[in-house]
């Protein structure tokens, strides 16, 4: 495979069998998917287990993944992020079984910007852009909220617990916090660059 | 309520941030099979998917990518050794036959140097296809183990989950010893479906389960295959935005399964 090609062409050609499709697609979101997962576990090593497990369930499984159900990055975070919070749940019940201390979180590799690799292109730099003005547009209280439920797998009513807050008041902020995206992001959609 | 109004309570359906009874009448809804709400649901989802951009960017250690397409690449290599032989043994094969030529042109001697040539280049064929069966053994072994600890850390993950729902599956009158179990686990919202003596299957067919909605809908869920003894075991990931389910229900199809049941039940279960 070679020159631009897009995520769902990417994903067809690793259905298809192409592991350089697969290394394309790593090199394209795997800084992204690993940062969600350190985000959830903070333990850097952990999250590489993640990403690498990740990666191979789509090389084995592709056929799960569905176009008509949304676009290739939605599939890979929503897939990233639900193995990330499925350990970090499995943690957290065998530190309530075994009542073993918290771990410090394990220094990371953070890194200022996110390189982009030459097929990270124009339209994954552009989608970052747009992103990160969304969620500068959140009040940090929405901010907190969303994060919460996003990257910990909380319910509104443990972001609730969790903050110390009302339901409602917690409620009141994911909604709007949302809306607030989803206002923003909007003319990705419509100008096809999320699609 | 309108579809409009909906589409604010659609972005925290997939947010996962809605109460059961609010979640439960909107997925009625989307299962309904409305076009504008479905539409709706896959564009919250691609909204909220973006909340990942707010992780503070990570640097991936060097190693992580050629470990993935390693790992990759040994499963692929696991699912076809015969075209890797092949590839490996070319190039000595041409390396051996113009010696054959020379050899026999020039003197006795060379012909026996080559023949002894041949008898190790026979010893060694019979050596690497030993060690590429014993690869593909190992890679067999490898393939059984790693499938063993999926399956251990799936057990692991649904003991420790604290939403777990048992739903008993009963024989219908097709196979009334037939029976079985699905284990929900809500917080992964995942099935693991154990079936017991069920009637093997001829050649071409294959047992499929389906979710049945509150509104009657069949979603395929899997096919599978039982062993000698009528046993089997599956994983299957409950997609996001279906209606209630209210039934566990398992046919026989044809093999490849189909889009909606065409065969007979075999057993089911009901959902509280």
């Amino acid at each position: 495979m070679s020159g631009v090609t897009s995520d769902t062409e990417l994903m067809a050609a690793v259905a298809a069998g192409d592991q350089e499709a697969l290394g394309q697609l790593y090199d394209r979101h795997g800084r992204l998917l690993l940062a969600i997962c350190v985000k959830v576990l903070r333990d850097q090593a952990e999250a590489e287990e993640i990403v690498s497990a990740v990666f191979l369930e789509l090389w084995r499984h592709s056929q799960r993944y569905d176009a008509t159900r949304g676009a290739p990055i939605a599939y890979l975070i929503n897939v990233t992020r639900s193995r990330a919070i499925d350990r970090l749940r499995l943690r957290r019940r065998e530190r309530e079984i075994f009542q073993t201390a918290e771990q410090a979180p394990e220094a990371v590799h953070q890194s200022g910007d996110v390189p982009l690799t030459p097929l990270g292109d124009t339209l994954e730099s552009e989608r970052q852009r747009v992103v990160q003005r969304a969620l500068s547009l959140l009040q940090p209280a929405q901010r907190q909220a969303l994060e919460l439920n996003f990257f910990q797998g909380l319910s509104h009513s443990e972001v609730a617990a969790a903050l110390g807050e009302p339901l409602g008041t917690v409620k009141t902020r994911i909604r709007k916090g949302l809306i607030v995206l989803r206002e923003v992001l909007e003319p990705l959609y419509g100008g096809g660059a999320l699609a | 309520m309108s579809c409009e109004q909906r589409y604010d309570d659609i972005l925290l359906l997939a947010a996962g941030a809605l109460d059961a009874g609010e979640r439960d009448d909107l997925e009625r809804h989307l299962a309904s099979g409305c076009p504008r709400c479905a539409g709706a649901y896959a564009e919250a989802a691609a909204v909220v998917s973006h909340l990942a951009y707010a992780a503070p960017p990570v640097e991936p250690s060097p190693q992580l990518r050629a470990r993935i397409l390693t790992q990759v690449a040994q499963k692929a290599t696991a699912t076809s050794p015969p075209s890797r032989n092949v590839a490996q043994l070319a190039p000595r094969r041409r390396w051996v036959v113009p010696t054959v030529a020379a050899g026999l042109a020039a003197t006795v001697t060379a012909a026996a140097l080559l023949w002894s040539l041949l008898g190790e280049r026979q010893q060694l064929l019979g050596t690497i296809a030993r060690q590429t069966d014993q690869l593909a053994q190992q890679d067999a072994q490898i393939e059984q183990l790693e499938a063993a600890a999926a399956g251990a850390r799936q057990v692991q993950s649904l003991l420790a989950s604290n939403r777990l729902d048992v739903i008993s599956l009963g024989g219908t009158a097709l196979q009334p010893k037939a029976g079985g179990r699905v284990l929900w686990d809500r917080n992964a919202n995942r099935w693991h479906v154990v079936v017991t003596a069920m009637q093997p299957l001829p050649a071409g067919r294959t047992y499929e389960l389906w979710f049945v909605t509150g509104d009657q809908r069949k979603i395929a869920a899997g096919t599978f295959d039982v062993d000698a003894d009528g046993n089997a075991a599956l994983t299957i990931d409950v997609p996001g935005g279906l209606a209630t389910i209210a039934l566990a229900a398992i046919t026989d199809e044809p093999a490849g399964g189909s889009d909606q049941p065409t065969g007979g039940i075999q057993a089911v279960g009901s959902i509280s």
